[in-house]
């Protein structure tokens, strides 16, 4: 039913490109030149209004809106622009263009980067959608973050990640990628770990800039490694290649491939490389759902991007993006069935569901549908972040225990919880029913049951637990927030609702444009019981054994903790001690013991000689010098003499 | 070739009877006016050099020559006495009965004659005319000292003079031409290499090459300012003159000293090296530069052919420059001038010395530097690297006493101004000190002529 | 009209393609003609040293020779900024040239010029020089001295730059070891005393190795000259050329400096006032790189290939060292001395790559590794001044008391990892990109070392600026003015490069900078043409340099 209205509402779209109402015509093509270059120009240029001029929290909030919405305005304009047409539009302008020799391979002669734009419907669709995700975010940041330190630090920082993420999305350069990339990384490590006054900030800020940038340098060495085989950095000078090169073998196209994906996979916070959302939960609500929104929808793209490069490497590649994508699925929500702190269990519920999607991406049966399901589950991770805080900051604590009576006292709360939990269970269904006949298909369904059960505990103990009464806390005070931070989270989670739509609308695909299969309904269909199965698991257990269940879950929690603490303990160990005992000695030791060893015997010999200089008499000491030298040099020069 | 062209040395040796007399027959107070008058001498005599200096030719039946390399040897040593003079005057009267100035002309004479000499007399001559000169003016400030060097000087003349009588015995006559033509390659055997080696063991002396600068530099350091520089400077660039005029008619023999004198050099730069960078005075560390320096000019020496000994004498101009007039500066009334704070007591010493110091060092682009570049070319010409390398080290070992001492003058504040005053005005700016800096920084602006000079000079010495 | 704006803000950035053709330095040609620009700038500071030395003693309190120094390195960098308007973008040639003999008896002539490399080298002496003397603003002890000291200095390092006779350049990279140990033992810290002897020793080696080299391809070329032209062709016989490229390298590795060369850096970065350490880090190291550009990768070819593969172990060993070692530091100042060190290492793997591209990015990482070195480790010498500890445990949590330096420390970090805005990011990555071809081992082992750098430069910020204050630390100041000043003008050139290192344009015109990566490109292609790689037997149908693209859209236009 929504889908055909939605096909209806893209008919009256694909009209209106081509309206001739009255006298006016306005033919949104023609502004293209400036509109692309806008999606770019808008936040760098809010970016730097806030960062020199507004000094109001209030100031900064507007002016990061408005700057968003401008971003928001120029993209659907560019949708409408080219909406009939299925290549990309590309515009490009040199930034470095250089002849670097004038002899050997033609193609290593000279070097550029472009900043260039390289805009497909996919593009677009993932562009708004990010955009969509900062509205959320800076929404609910208006009014809900307004006691955190630093007036405009959050603004600032959000602009930078959407400078970062316009450019990651819109490049067809690979090196202005990665720079668009990195740039959204030290964003990302701004906004969850620049926060000072407590320690776990600094922790935070070294998980947040140390880990993910493993995945920035594994992109780096992968395009290095792409353009010192192929003499290209462009999208579009690449795809032709990569078939046709010769000199160029599997081995490197996989390697090429594996380093791209670990990128992928650590800033898509898949599981084993969670660990820089989970341990930066307690940052600002508003930064950590917009890190964890914002970044697998990037990842995606960039998967999506680099696809041609897995279809040419041959079966390896792909499987080993799979095999670990499946692994993430399970492992990610099986873990956020572990513990009781409500920000971590929807991130790593979440990362279940983005592991899906991913895989979705890679099959080539499912791309679109792939992508169409990273935009839900990646809204709805936004939303039931946002959510989840709202509701910690109501009831004054993370513990899923202590949290209950979401539906009496928080409606609106809860039904965005809800919500993103039921479209984080949904999310990947229509990947499983494209899955390739393989036995993948278990990797499915053992996801999407965990990603439902692990999704909807959170909903079920903060909207049906039961609130109990803590010191200085009086349950009866609880109530919903205000209508604009529960509305940033409905906006989010309305967006996961369409993007899980969408995947079922043949019409959508095609518009898209990112290749692959639709959804046939029938026995396919089927699918829709194991999360729906797993669903009423998860609500058969929180009604039976609610107190039981969380309590188990915080026991494992603890384990599980304490089984980190012990795997970091023998790091420490075996790995951090002896390499600081190695360099201390190399540098307090090895080099000062060589250095003044050195100075020491020079010294020594220079006292010695002084010693003897003043101690020897003098005649006895220059006859028996001369005698000596002069018997000593006479046989040598004898024997030179010969 | 007219006998006009002795007037140089003729000015010299009047210069140092009129001193002589001046300071038996004039009152202390007016010694002043004989040290400036005799620095008009010697400025008169170096003019004359050059100017008559530059007709080549031979007085006496060939027995005196006046060649490139005279010329410049001679032009360097009046150069040397002139900052000596410099450094004497900066240093005040040290000697309490009798002034040893008239002896560091005699020293310079001496070296004159030993430049112009074409035989094993005259250079014998020269060389011992200077040697005892030098102890002489040395000894007169404290006599223990001078017997002490006069008996390492009688050694050093016995050794030379054994050695001149076997290699007059061997040539059939005294000319270094015919001791050139007497020589062949093939007549290195372990005696000729042993007297050899003795011989060059006098001049060596002398010229106080490490292992056997204990005397001139034990010496040098306990006696006055201007005794250590007719010693440690003019005696040494002498020494310089009289070997280098010695082994080019030993040339032929080269297998027999080259060895020995590389080793030796090597030695030397490398000793005087280390013991400048942990000796403690300023005087000391100034000394062992010396002695580094010396190492240099020996090392370039040993490489026996023209361009070799070319970089030889740019060394031997910058060292006396530097070495006749370091002494003086680094000391005072007191013995060790006080480094420390020494910039604002005396600017202009501080600035001297420091110039001094680094043209020793062999710090660019002062006058020690160009010189021990040239030689440095020409040890890696010649493939003696390893000799290339000891001095390298030396320089490197140098450098930290340098540092130190120019730390210690700019940076180190020095004891309050009346502790050092003694009535005197507290801060001095005496303008002499700056004649050896302005001069070592001429050498340096003017290398382009000079070392043309030594070109030619090396080129009169008919090496290979 | 919007539109048109956004077009002229844009082009301002990025000139519209396609304008492959190659547009020549417009701005400021021939404002003024001098054939004795580089003798300026390398006698200018030497003579200003020497009037501040015998100026009159002024009133205490005053900043005369401040001012003189200043000046001096204002007019330098004014007539550096003039003769980089006014340098011949796309010609390989020498400019700027002189040439006099000297000592031709030795075979020694006078002869200064610039290429582009040389141009981006004299362009960095001169920002980081004035960004010094900014930094000494607060010195009123022994000023006198300092001023001279540093002029000296800054003359040297220019002259090693320009000169084009070995003799020459020699000279001048000899020269400068004097002044800086005494700089560094003057006015240091309480370990200044054994940083100054490191530095002694370590530059002495290098010292010792040039001449070396320098000596020995003068012989085996046979000419009698030290002509860096006429030695550019020597052609000694392999073991020869092996021993002066590991000569050369081990020069310019003492100076960079290079793992095991490195504890001078360490004591000196860690010890020294904020001016020295700025000069040193920004201009003196450098010139390490530029004897690894200039005389090995570009005289010993084939030495350098032999030897390539033992630079990019060191490039690596180098960087992942350095990190691990600020890891384990608490002392701020050293933990910024060593993350100084890291753009060392990727200058080294630039070399060992000897591919164009890699060359290309090594003479620009020069100028941006130098900008970054000085900013970390100045950044940290003021910051702990101001904070008035040196310990982590002391000086912590003071972003929000003083945010201006936190900020400025955070850049250099950030500029060290070489990050995208900043001009170390171009450099390395054209590093990066360009030894992933013939050195892949070592790119992908600094790259890790990289990733342990975020690491270390993670836990600086946690501890010092986000971390949790300590109540116990004396009362912070934040940057006084000459603080901000002098690292503004580092962080400002690490911006202005790192976003147009092509200069802005306007419609394809230049203005006001040519792009110091054109100024740069064409000379490094020349001298790495060598090592251009050989065609492959198929055209790839990709070419290069970028397609130009059009502005417009390459579909038909909506209907």
């Amino acid at each position: 039913m929504s889908g055909a209205t939605l096909g209806i509402a893209l008919t009256a779209a694909s009209a209106a490109s081509t309206a001739r109402a009255g006298g006016f015509h306005f033919d949104p093509a023609t502004t293209l030149p400036w509109v692309v270059p806008l999606i770019l120009a808008a936040p760098v240029v809010g970016y730097v209004l806030v960062l020199g001029s507004v000094r109001s929290r209030r100031g900064a909030a507007t002016v990061a809106m408005l700057t968003i919405l401008v971003m928001l305005a120029a993209t659907l304009m560019t949708a409408w622009a080219r909406f009939r047409q299925t290549a990309p539009y590309r515009s490009a302008y040199q930034w470095i263009n250089i002849p670097v020799a004038f002899t050997g391979d033609q193609r290593f002669q000279g070097f550029g980067i472009d900043l260039s734009f390289r805009l497909d419907h996919a593009a677009l669709a993932l562009l708004v959608a990010v955009l969509v995700i900062f509205i959320a975010c800076l929404l609910w940041h208006r009014v809900a973050g307004r006691g955190e330190q630093g007036p405009v630090r959050f603004q600032v920082n959000a602009l930078l990640l959407a400078i970062g993420a316009a450019g990651v999305v819109v490049s067809g350069d690979l090196a202005e990628l990665l720079g668009f990339w990195l740039l959204g990384g030290i964003a990302t490590y701004l906004l969850l770990g620049h926060r000072w006054g407590t320690e776990g900030a600094g922790r935070r800020s070294r998980i947040a800039l140390a880990l993910p940038f493993l995945g920035d340098i594994a992109l780096l060495c992968g395009i290095g490694l792409l353009y010192s085989r192929y003499g290209t950095l462009t999208l579009d000078g690449l795809y032709p290649v990569l078939h046709s090169t010769l000199g160029v073998g599997l081995k490197s196209l996989t390697a090429a491939a594996v380093l791209v994906f670990a990128a992928v996979a650590v800033r898509a916070a898949v599981w084993p490389f969670t660990a820089w959302l989970t341990g930066t939960v307690d940052a600002p609500a508003a930064s950590l759902a917009l890190s964890a929104g914002v970044w697998p929808i990037l990842a995606g793209s960039l998967l999506f991007r680099l696809r041609p490069l897995l279809d040419s490497a041959g079966v390896q590649a792909p499987r080993i993006v799979l095999y670990t994508l499946g692994v993430a699925a399970v492992v990610g929500p099986l873990l956020g069935l572990i513990g009781v702190e409500l920000r971590r269990s929807i991130v790593l519920a979440s990362s279940g569901a983005v592991a899906l999607a991913l895989i979705g991406i890679v099959y080539p049966a499912s791309v679109g549908i792939g992508l169409t399901a990273l935009i839900a589950v990646a809204a709805a991770r936004t939303a039931g972040l946002l959510a989840g805080a709202s509701a910690a900051g109501t009831m004054r604590t993370t513990d899923l225990r202590a949290m209950g009576g979401g539906w009496e006292r928080m409606p609106l709360t809860s039904a965005a919880l809800v919500l993103s939990a039921a479209v984080l269970a949904l999310g990947g269904v229509e990947v499983a029913m494209l899955r390739p006949r393989s036995p993948a298909w278990l990797a499915f369904a053992a996801g999407l049951a965990l990603v439902a059960l692990s999704a909807l505990r959170p909903y079920f103990a903060i909207a049906h637990g039961e609130l109990r009464r803590r010191r200085a806390f009086e349950p009866a005070r609880v109530r919903e927030v205000q209508g604009i931070v529960t509305g940033s989270a409905l906006v989010a989670a309305a967006l996961g609702v369409v993007g899980l739509l969408l995947a079922y609308v043949p019409r959508w695909l095609d518009l898209l444009g990112a290749g692959g299969q639709t959804v046939t309904l029938g026995p396919s269909l089927l699918w829709l019981l194991v999360p729906a199965a797993a669903a009423a698991a998860a609500a058969g257990a929180f009604w039976l054994r609610r107190d039981t269940g969380l309590e188990l879950c915080f026991r494992l929690g603890e384990r599980y903790g304490a089984l980190w603490d012990l795997a970091g303990a023998q790091y420490e160990r075996f790995f951090a001690k002896p390499g600081g005992a190695i360099v201390g000695a190399v540098e307090d030791v090895g080099v000062p013991g060589v250095e003044s060893g050195v100075g020491r015997a020079l010294t020594g010999a220079g006292g010695f000689a002084g010693l003897a200089e003043r101690s020897l008499p003098w005649v006895p000491t220059v006859l028996g010098l001369a005698v000596v030298l002069a018997v000593a040099f006479g046989l040598i020069a004898q024997g030179l003499s010969r | 070739m007219r006998t006009t062209t002795l007037v140089p040395e003729a000015i010299v040796v009047a210069a140092a009877v009129g001193l002589m007399l001046g300071t038996r027959l004039l009152p202390r107070r007016r010694w002043l006016w004989l040290r400036i008058g005799g620095l008009a001498a010697v400025v008169v005599a170096l003019g004359l050099e050059l100017w008559l200096g530059a007709t080549v030719g031979t007085l006496f039946a060939g027995g005196w020559q006046q060649d490139r390399f005279a010329l410049f040897a001679k032009a360097a040593l009046l150069l040397g006495l002139v900052v000596l003079i410099a450094g004497d005057l900066e240093a005040g009267d040290q000697d309490a009965s009798w002034n040893g100035l008239p002896l560091a002309f005699l020293v310079v004479f001496g070296g004159m004659v030993a430049a112009s000499a074409t035989s094993l007399v005259g250079l014998w001559a020269g060389l011992e005319l200077a040697a005892l000169a030098a102890i002489a003016a040395a000894g007169v400030a404290s006599r223990d000292v001078g017997i002490r060097l006069l008996l390492v000087s009688a050694v050093a003349g016995g050794l030379l003079a054994i050695g001149f009588g076997v290699l007059y015995a061997m040539a059939g006559g005294s000319s270094l031409t015919a001791l050139a033509t007497a020589l062949r390659p093939t007549s290195v055997s372990i005696p000729l290499a042993f007297v050899v080696l003795l011989t060059l063991t006098g001049v060596i002396i002398r010229l106080g090459l490490a292992p056997f600068q204990i005397a001139t530099l034990e010496g040098g350091l306990s006696v006055g300012p201007l005794g250590a520089g007719a010693l440690g400077g003019l005696l040494t660039g002498v020494a310089a003159v009289v070997a280098a005029r010695l082994l080019s008619g030993l040339d032929a023999v080269n297998l027999a000293w080259a060895p020995w004198l590389s080793v030796l050099a090597a030695f030397a730069m490398v000793l005087g090296g280390l013991r400048a960078a942990t000796a403690s005075s300023a005087r000391a560390i100034v000394a062992w530069l010396v002695v580094a320096q010396v190492g240099w000019l020996a090392a370039g020496l040993a490489v026996h052919d023209e361009r070799g000994s070319a970089g030889a004498l740019l060394v031997l101009g910058a060292l006396l420059l530097a070495a006749a007039a370091a002494p003086a500066l680094a000391a005072d009334e007191n013995g060790d001038v006080q480094l420390a704070g020494l910039r604002r007591a005396q600017p202009i010493r501080a600035v001297a010395l420091t110039v001094l110091v680094l043209s020793l060092a062999g710090v660019p682009p002062l006058a020690g530097f160009i010189g021990q570049f040239a030689v440095a070319a020409e040890l890696i010409r010649s493939s003696v690297a390893w000799v290339l390398l000891a001095g390298l080290l030396g320089s490197l070992l140098a450098l930290f006493g340098v540092v130190r001492v120019i730390r210690q003058m700019y940076l180190e504040p020095g004891p309050e101004p009346a502790a050092r005053g003694r009535g005197r005005s507290t801060i001095s700016w005496s303008p002499i000190p700056l004649a050896p800096a302005v001069l070592v920084l001429l050498y340096s602006v003017l290398a382009n002529p000079i070392s043309g000079l030594a070109q030619q000079g090396a080129a009169a010495l008919r090496l290979p | 009209m919007s539109g048109l704006t956004l077009s002229i803000l844009l082009e301002t950035v990025a000139t519209p393609a396609p304008s492959a053709s190659p547009t020549p330095a417009t701005f400021g040609a021939n404002v003024i003609g001098f054939s004795f620009l580089l003798s300026l700038l390398v006698w200018g500071p030497a003579v200003m040293a020497a009037v501040t030395a015998i100026l009159p003693e002024p009133r205490p309190g005053s900043r005369t020779f401040l001012g003189v120094a200043f000046w001096t390195n204002a007019g330098a960098l004014a007539l550096m900024i003039i003769g980089y308007s006014q340098f011949q973008a796309y010609t390989s040639g020498l400019q700027f040239e002189e040439n006099l003999p000297w000592l031709p008896a030795l075979g020694i002539s006078y002869h200064l010029g610039v290429d582009g490399i040389g141009m981006a080298l004299l362009l960095l002496n001169g920002l980081v020089g004035i960004a010094a003397v900014i930094a000494a603003w607060d010195l009123r002890e022994r000023a006198r001295m300092f001023f001279v000291l540093l002029l000296l200095t800054q003359a040297t390092i220019n002259g090693v730059v320009v000169a084009r006779d070995l003799f020459v350049l020699f000279l001048f990279w000899a020269a400068s070891t004097v002044p800086i140990a005494i700089l560094v033992a003057g006015y240091g810290g309480q370990r200044r005393t054994g940083a100054a002897s490191r530095l002694l020793a370590y530059w002495g080696l290098g010292t010792a190795a040039l001449l070396a080299a320098v000596l020995l391809l003068s012989n085996a070329a046979g000419a009698g000259t030290f002509d860096l032209l006429t030695l550019g062709k020597a052609t000694p016989s392999s073991r020869v050329e092996l021993v002066i490229a590991a000569l050369f390298a081990l020069a310019a590795m003492t100076r960079l400096p290079i793992v095991p060369f490195h504890s001078w850096a360490r004591d000196v970065y860690a010890e020294a006032p904020a001016g020295v350490v700025v000069l040193v880090a920004g201009a003196a190291s450098r010139l390490g790189g530029y004897v690894l550009v200039r005389l090995f990768a570009g005289i010993e070819h084939d030495a350098a290939r032999t030897l390539a593969p033992f630079l990019g172990a060191l490039a690596a060993l180098t960087v992942i060292y350095a990190v691990l070692a600020a890891l384990r530091t608490t002392d701020v100042r050293r933990l910024a001395a060593y993350l100084a060190l890291v753009p060392g290492g990727v200058t080294l793997l630039g070399v060992a790559g000897l591919t164009p591209l890699s060359l290309d990015g090594t003479v620009l990482l020069l100028f941006a590794g130098g900008l970054a070195a000085a900013l970390v480790a100045g950044a940290a010498a003021t910051l702990t001044e101001r904070a008035q500890a040196r310990s982590m445990g002391l000086a912590s949590g003071l972003a929000g008391r003083i945010p201006k330096l936190s900020w400025l420390l955070l850049v250099g970090c950030l500029a060290v990892l070489g990050l995208p805005l900043l001009a170390t990011w171009s450099s390395g990555l054209m590093v990066f990109f360009g030894s992933f071809r013939s050195q892949p081992g070592a790119a992908f082992m600094v790259a890790i070392g990289l990733v342990i750098g975020a690491a270390a430069a993670a836990r600086l910020m946690h501890r010092v600026v986000f971390g949790a204050p300590n109540p116990d630390a004396p009362v912070p100041t934040d940057a006084s003015l000459a603080d901000s000043w002098y690292l503004g003008i580092l962080v400002g050139a690490l911006l202005w490069v790192g976003l147009l290192p092509s200069g802005p344009k306007l419609f394809g015109i230049p203005v006001v900078d040519p792009g110091l990566v054109n100024i740069v490109n064409t000379s490094t292609a020349d001298l790495a043409s060598t090592y251009a790689t050989t065609p492959t037997p198929t055209p790839s149908p990709s070419p290069t340099p970028t397609p130009a693209p059009s502005e417009t859209p390459t579909v038909s236009p909506a209907p």
